[in-house]
């Protein structure tokens, strides 16, 4: 049977389950990328974020009868496999020395040079990013996911409750002290007062 | 709208679905009236716009084909059909199977060789001994080599004081032979004594030396020596 692209994750998936590895790429492309984002983000590690997005659908291979579509969507499946795997790469971090704190390319964070920009102003934005992505970075886990998937996935409440199988109550409460949190940094940063009310509390 | 209602709904009431326009206008209104909230609301802008750059930087990362690679090869493994992992698996032991085979005869060749180059293996002898050993063959055992060749001279008899212990037996030989034989002396290139499976320095390959050769009574050399 021919594979179309625009098929179901679901039919895909059935058709991974029996060895089509056609479908399986398919899905692996459609999601990969994604995942990847996600796990880069909240681990800043390049190598880190690989294993994961590895680790992630080497579970769907071995086990495509784990996700249960009344459950909920695939990608909803494959962000919850994602997180337990980005938790168990944090549990043992403290053990792992990271040798590779850049990209492959040499770059911090991914970002390009522009013609417009001169060295010194390119260096200031970077350093400037790098502080932002350690801010993000310093954030506790469960309010890092949850800055990480509405701001910089710019994803809605109402998805990320999806994503993180929880109530969009929780997702408002834990965006609220992780921008309370982060904001605090961030004008610590510009050294700037502190406005927030509810940081430290 | 007091304070802390504007931290958790204000600063995103444009995304959150759940606050709707009476909400949105109240937080609007809030800012207005409370000028900390309203710099709160400035301070958060300013975090989104670094924050929308650091999600801009990473936008366009992707995961290495690599990791594709190995995935797929992965799913190739679980999905191999059993028959094929059966031959692969019978492949892979006959395969080992055979390197085991080549390796025993390769020791096998190896120690046949090296029995051969201590000099029992065959070969045949240069001309110039043949010839000296055909001559003897035909004539009288006490005709001396300088009537055969001129390098060449015979000594009947006598391994007596001649260290006959040194001689190094031909293949194919018999110790009957040696036991009846006569030593010929000959000249001869080194490169020939190669031809009696004895190793040769390919320095001095062309130097002339001497030999002597224990020839059996049907005039074929039975036994090589390197006199002093």
């Amino acid at each position: 049977m021919k594979i179309r692209k625009n098929d179901q994750d679901d039919e895909l998936l059935k058709r991974t389950a029996k060895g089509d590895e056609d479908a399986f790429t398919i899905l692996y492309r459609r999601h990969a990328d994604v995942l990847y984002r996600f796990a880069f983000r909240m681990t800043g590690s390049s190598w880190g974020a690989e294993e994961i997005v590895q680790d992630v659908f080497m579970t769907l291979v071995r086990e495509p009868g784990k996700y249960d579509a009344e459950r909920g969507t695939l990608p909803a499946f494959l962000f919850g496999i994602t997180r337990n795997k980005i938790m168990k790469y944090h549990e043992r971090l403290p053990r792992e020395v990271s040798l590779v704190e850049r990209q492959e390319d040499g770059s911090g964070g991914g970002l390009t040079l522009r013609d417009s920009f001169t060295p010194a102003m390119w260096a200031e934005q970077r350093e400037r990013l790098e502080k932002v992505r350690a801010a993000v970075m310093d954030l506790p886990i469960e309010f890092r996911e949850t800055v990480v998937l509405c701001e910089l996935e710019e994803m809605s409440y109402d998805q990320a409750a999806r994503m993180l199988d929880c109530p969009i109550g929780t997702i408002r409460s834990r965006l609220h002290r992780g921008r309370a949190l982060l904001l605090a940094k961030l004008e610590m940063l510009r050294d700037a007062p502190r406005r927030w009310s509810s940081v430290g509390r | 709208m007091n304070c802390e209602e504007f931290e958790i709904l204000g600063l995103d009431s444009q995304r959150d679905g759940s606050v709707g326009d009476d909400g949105r206008e109240r937080v609007l209104q809030h800012a207005r009236v409370c000028g900390r909230c309203a710099a709160l609301g400035a301070s958060w802008a300013a975090a989104q716009v670094e924050l929308a750059a650091l999600a801009e930087s990473s936008r366009s990362l992707h995961v290495h084909a690599r990791v594709e690679t190995r995935v797929l090869q992965q799913f190739r493994l679980k999905h191999q059909p059993r028959q094929e992992r059966r031959f692969l698996q019978f492949a892979t032991w006959a395969l080992a199977a055979a390197a085991v085979i080549v390796c025993t005869f390769g020791v096998w060749d190896l120690h046949k060789w090296r029995r051969g180059a201590l000099g029992v293996t065959t070969g045949t002898a240069p001309a110039t001994v043949r010839y000296a050993v055909s001559s003897l063959a035909g004539g009288s055992a006490n005709t001396n080599a300088s009537t055969i060749t001129d390098d060449s001279e015979i000594l009947i008899a006598g391994n007596e004081g001649n260290g006959g212990n040194d001689f190094t037996q031909l293949p194919g030989s018999s110790l009957q032979e040696l036991e009846d034989g006569a030593i010929v002396r000959v000249g001869m290139e080194r490169a020939s004594l190669a031809a009696f499976g004895l190793p040769v320095n390919e320095d001095e390959a062309s130097d002339w030396i001497q030999v002597d050769l224990l020839v059996g009574s049907d005039g074929s050399a039975q036994a090589v020596r390197l006199p002093e």
